[in-house]
């Protein structure tokens, strides 16, 4: 046998082969061959070295948020008569990342539930009409404060975060739930601070002492239960930001429960919610 | 969840969209944009999540694909594949190669190995990277590119061929080769 053919015949990686003749012969005139034994030992080498060589930068975050966010906007508008850019579309991805984020948890939260997928698609268009709720834009707590209560089902206090400009609210939809939207600029990111009464499954092992972190279509969602609200606050920030933004949210928040007018105010708010 | 499984192959899939443009950014984002696109309409044909990386690869190297073609980018066919006889001149003509040097730069060696990639024929560096880079298996290729596996072989065979020949320490080699012989 030439050694060409025996080297076509024994060629490394092309996985199991039938083991004709022709192989068997192969693989004898191997045993006797040298040059075909340091052709073979030369392939292995050559490909180590390639692949211990090759270049594998990571992708650069702009580009992963780039993909990650026409995605979002893609399963808020898929594209049926032609694709349209909103100019909504950065909120709609940013809303979009929070409630896919949210049924990710739910769904977690109950590993045999099978309707999750559909509830991705309910959330999804409770999403599109919640763009079209009111909102308000505001700098001034107080007003905004007043705007949302009568609006939501809940008390809600807008908590002055360090750094972060407040930039006013708007109203959701999540899970059928009505929930407020507080909007902050933090670092020159949009950071979102969803405020929703907790439904039966929501976050259960979420509590103010234990976040629930996720990462979804290049957003970090921050989430905890505090109050018999969910509280998450989404945007394209660091996690370890998120986190110590939130926990600023929760000391603010246990803050002001320690007043006991407050306690029974937000026990009544909450009766009337259930 | 598409974007999770999406996520935990993006880097991958991101600096092999790279190499298959040549290292331009913006068209390998773009090709990423496109691919994700696809992969998120069709991720229902995904049966099981093990196959999650071959078929995310399979859409990328299939959009590349299409993508060069209706760009007419390149000539429809850049190389003229082996048949067997072909294949197996070109594996008797293999001559072992001197042995290394002892002493070389390998950040400089990457570097080069990155240009000598993207000086390859498209044809053969795509087989060359998802084999020796991306690690699939020869067959897998063969099905994600639509070619037979005795033609993935030879690519393979022909794109070391020409790293290796393409690589500084070779040249040095080859000189020294040529300065000995002359
Ligand atoms: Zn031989």
């Amino acid at each position: 046998m030439r050694c060409g053919t025996a080297r076509r015949l024994l060629w490394p990686g092309t996985g199991p082969q039938p083991v004709t003749d022709a192989v068997t012969e192969a693989e004898a005139h191997l045993r006797t061959c040298a040059a075909c034994r340091h052709f073979l030992a030369d392939q292995t080498a050559v490909a180590e070295e390639i692949e211990r060589l090759a270049p594998r930068p990571v992708a650069p975050a702009a580009v992963r948020e780039r993909v990650f966010e026409r995605l979002a906007r893609e399963r808020v508008h898929p594209p049926a008569g032609g694709r349209r850019v909103s100019v909504r579309a950065a909120g709609l991805a940013l809303a979009a990342a929070v409630m896919l984020a949210l049924s990710v948890w739910v769904m977690r939260s109950e590993p045999g539930d099978v309707a999750w997928q559909q509830q991705v698609a309910a959330v999804a268009e409770d999403h599109v009409r919640s763009t079209h709720e009111e909102s308000i834009v505001s700098t001034d707590a107080a007003t905004v404060q007043q705007w949302l209560s009568g609006r939501v089902p809940f008390a809600v206090h807008i908590p002055m975060i360090p750094d972060a400009a407040f930039e006013g609210a708007r109203l959701c939809y999540l899970d059928g739930r009505r929930g407020a939207v507080l909007r902050y600029r933090v670092d020159g990111r949009e950071l979102s601070y969803y405020l929703m009464p907790a439904g039966p499954s929501a976050l259960p092992s979420a509590t103010p002492e234990r976040f629930l972190h996720g990462a979804e279509s290049g957003y970090q969602v921050v989430a905890w239960h505090d109050a018999g609200l969910v509280h998450a606050l989404v945007g394209n920030l660091p996690e370890a930001r998120l986190v110590e933004l939130a926990r600023f949210c929760v000391e603010r928040s246990t803050a002001r429960r320690e007043s006991a007018a407050e306690v029974a105010s937000i026990a009544a708010t909450l009766r009337r919610a259930w | 969840m598409f974007e999770e499984v999406l996520s935990g192959h993006f880097d991958a899939l991101y600096r092999t969209a790279l190499r298959l443009c040549r290292g331009h950014e913006a068209d390998a984002e773009d090709l990423m944009q496109e691919v994700a696109l696809r992969a998120f309409r069709q991720f229902h044909e995904l049966r099981e999540i093990e196959a999650a990386r071959s078929w995310f690869f399979t859409t990328l190297m299939r959009t590349h694909l299409n993508r060069v073609r209706t760009a007419k980018r390149h000539p429809e066919i850049a190389i003229d594949d082996l048949d067997d006889t072909a294949f197996e001149r070109a594996l008797e003509a293999w001559q072992a190669p001197d042995a290394p040097d002892r002493v070389f730069d390998r950040a400089r060696l990457a570097d080069q190995l990155e240009a000598a990639l993207d000086a390859l024929d498209p044809a053969l560096r795509e087989v060359v990277w998802l084999v020796d880079v991306e690690g699939f298996r020869q067959r897998e290729v063969a099905t994600m590119l639509r070619i037979p596996e005795g033609t993935v072989a030879s690519r393979l065979y022909r794109a070391r061929r020409e790293l290796r020949e393409r690589l500084p320490i070779d040249r040095a080699q080859r000189r020294h080769r040529t300065q000995r012989e002359g």
